[in-house]
């Protein structure tokens, strides 16, 4: 049975994708069909996007209807008797595809997108995206939202950029878009800062005023921030503000309560490496492990400098089994020798090898072949 | 030397074999899927072949037609996709080889895999550097388990371990007769083993031509291993048993492969190395190799090559040879 409804979802979906194609393609080639079919079809269209779930047997009436208007104009001529009119532009529709190659050639809109540099290839995997792509109209749904871009500060090269991540700002009222940036202005961030959180994070518009509300509010209150820092948090990383909440809520966990440190080093972390919160849990966890168990950095070497956090473990570790290799592992700044934190994780292994471990990096080569 | 910028004449030449240097930690499919992930973006970078074009016909019929010709939107790689991805790939391994494990890691690329798949079927040896420590086991037989049992090891050293060691390679070498697949009181048995040493019939059991000792520092010590047939947890189990021969407990370290068949560390490719240009480089080495080593023609016998019987005495990279670097 089930498999019988999965099987119907799939025809109702190619039967909508080619109607909405065949839309395009009549105002194209000024189809001889009348225009009240198309209208008709617009509206049929319309109200289905309304009602949502339209049935198999209601897609086939459609298609048969469409089909006897076509009969109608033709039933006075004999199929035997030569044909005089022009029939060119009568063509087949064109058949249900799995991606937006078969429809580019003849779709305005796709081609206005690929020439704004929006990747058509990503976009068509994402669910839902291919079947609103193709149901826009370049000049009533996407120009006024682009040019509201453009006038935000979005660089005509990020825009294509900007479109293949979050398609779905064709979506949003332009009104709505500027009530979202009435309220960071009414927050007091400036005209720069908005262009760079907007740049950024092309998500950000997307969510409603009060959504960033209560999530810049989460921020302050779980941080105890005040304006300035939440503005420098938002506009350093746009993209922690409209990140997935419960992996924020993890990660403040795991750095609190696993990792032991206190509210006030939570915070200059926050505010100095805030992508440590979009690190994947686990693999923070294994990087503070061995920089802490390990390597014996204290929490506050770690706050100092966070960056050490940010990088991969593998990293971390061949580079200070190195540097112990060659006795020169020592992170202690009162004594002699020493060696920040920093220094071990930044710049290329060339750079690292002649500054930090003075040594060469055929020599760090081979010790690499070596664990 | 020739200079090449053009991404198809690329692809074409990217059939063989490459030997890279597998780290610890992350699976072999991983590492397959990381090396496809580099080469396909450096192809990318490279001069792909352009959109093919479109032709069309405009105008009314009834009067004239126009032919055009443009560049077809429909194979753009912002529609279709980047020009090479990695299912376009074959790239398998021969061997396999466990998490665990770090070290030299063969796999074929496109028509190599042939090769590698040969080569894997003439069976031919490995060497291992297994770490272990004395004084605690482990459930999973490995450092990344949970501790189970800790016992003392202060009355094991250097000779005990070797008595030991050399005792599990006799065992193992009467083995090998007894998996040569014919009767051992028989001539032809006489015949095989008066030639040296044999690979046995069966592919399954692992046997263990040389291994000793190369490092010993309570608690912790390095042996080397020659073998064939091996897996990751029969390596592991190795160190374990050593460790309840020697009357205490022990744990594996760390298992680095440091030779499979001619291939040695030094021709294997760091993680940083990955990329096309070192990958292209690596392939024509490989296949110089091979050819050196007469890969494709050696034997369906049943004794180890010449090749084989000559490394098992000397091991591939000293440590003292690092040293003398710093």
């Amino acid at each position: 049975m089930q498999a019988i409804t999965v099987f119907r979802n799939i025809v109702i979906n190619t039967v909508k994708m080619c109607r909405t194609f065949s839309v395009t393609k009549l105002e194209n080639t000024h189809c001889r069909l009348n225009s009240k079919c198309v209208s008709d079809q617009m509206q049929n269209e319309i109200s289905e996007r309304s009602n949502q779930v339209p049935s198999l047997e209601d897609e086939n009436a459609e298609c048969m209807n469409l089909e006897l208007n076509v009969d109608a104009d033709r039933k006075d001529t004999s199929v035997i008797e030569p044909c005089t009119e022009d029939i060119s532009t009568f063509s087949p529709y064109i058949r249900p595809s799995f991606n937006f190659a078969a429809y580019i050639n003849n779709s305005p809109v796709l081609q206005e997108l690929i020439k704004l540099g929006v990747n058509l290839h990503r976009l068509e995997r994402r669910k839902g995206v291919p079947e609103f792509i193709l149901q826009m109209d370049f000049n009533q749904n996407m120009k006024e939202h682009i040019r509201f871009l453009h006038d935000l500060g979005v660089p005509a090269d990020e825009l294509g950029d900007f479109i293949t991540k979050n398609p779905w700002i064709f979506k949003d009222e332009l009104d709505n878009l500027q009530v979202r940036v009435n309220y960071l202005q009414s927050k007091k961030f400036s005209a720069e800062m908005i262009t760079r959180v907007v740049r950024k994070n092309p998500h950000w518009l997307s969510f409603s005023a009060e959504n960033i509300d209560q999530r810049l509010g989460h921020f302050q209150k779980t941080f105890k921030l005040n304006g300035d820092e939440v503005r420098s948090l938002a506009v350093g990383k746009p993209k922690l503000v409209t990140y997935d909440m419960t992996h924020i809520k993890r990660n403040t966990f795991s750095l609190k309560e696993e990792m032991g440190f206190s509210d006030d080093e939570m915070r200059s972390l926050l505010l100095r490496q805030p992508k440590l919160w979009l690190k994947s849990n686990k693999p923070l966890l294994v990087v503070f492990d061995y920089v802490h168990n390990v390597m014996k950095l204290t929490h506050q070497q770690i706050v100092d400098f966070p960056e050490i956090l940010k990088s991969r473990t593998f990293r971390v570790k061949q580079r200070h089994l190195f540097l112990e290799l060659l006795g020169r592992a020592q992170y202690n700044p009162k004594l002699e020798g020493y060696i920040s934190p920093k220094a071990i994780v930044s710049g290329t292994d060339s750079e690292f090898c002649q500054a930090v471990a003075k040594s060469s990096v055929e020599a760090f080569n081979i010790f690499l072949k070596s664990i | 030397m020739v200079y090449v910028s053009k991404a198809p004449t690329v692809w074409n030449l990217l059939k063989g074999v490459v030997c890279i240097y597998k780290p610890a930690g992350i699976t072999a499919a991983y590492v397959r899927k990381i090396l496809l992930g580099n080469i396909c973006r450096d192809l990318c970078e490279l001069e792909t072949r352009p959109p093919a074009s479109h032709v069309f016909i405009e105008g009314n019929p009834s009067t004239s037609l126009n032919v055009h010709v443009s560049p077809s939107f429909a194979d753009h790689p912002l529609v279709v996709g980047p020009r090479y991805q990695p299912d376009d790939f074959r790239c398998t391994w021969g061997a396999p080889i466990g998490k665990n494990i770090s070290g030299v890691f063969v796999l074929g690329l496109n028509e190599g895999n042939k090769i590698v798949k040969n080569l894997h079927m003439q069976r031919p040896t490995r060497v291992f550097r297994l770490k272990g420590l004395l004084g605690q086991a482990t459930d999973t037989y490995f450092s990344d388990g949970k501790v189970v049992e800790k016992a003392t090891f202060r009355h094991v050293n250097r000779s005990k371990l070797d008595t030991l060691v050399a005792s599990i390679q006799a065992a193992h070498q009467k083995q090998m007769f007894h998996q040569s697949g014919v009767d051992i009181q028989s001539q032809t048995a006489y015949e095989l083993a008066v030639q040296g040493l044999i690979k046995p019939a069966n592919s399954k059991i692992p046997i263990l031509y040389g291994i000793k000792c190369i490092h010993f520092e309570p608690p912790n010590f390095t042996i080397e291993v020659q073998c064939i047939n091996e897996h990751e947890v029969y390596l592991k189990t190795l160190v374990h048993d050593i460790g309840m021969k020697l009357h205490s407990v022990a744990t594996c370290t760390s298992i680095q492969c440091i030779r499979y068949d001619s291939f040695t560390l030094e021709h294997a490719l760091l993680r940083k190395h990955w990329t096309l240009q070192h990958l292209m480089d690596s392939m024509s080495e490989s296949s110089r190799l091979l050819k050196e080593t007469e890969a494709d023609k050696r034997q369906k016998s049943a004794f180890l090559v010449k090749s084989d019987m000559s490394r098992l005495k000397a091991p591939v990279v000293n440590n003292d040879e690092i040293e003398t670097l710093y």
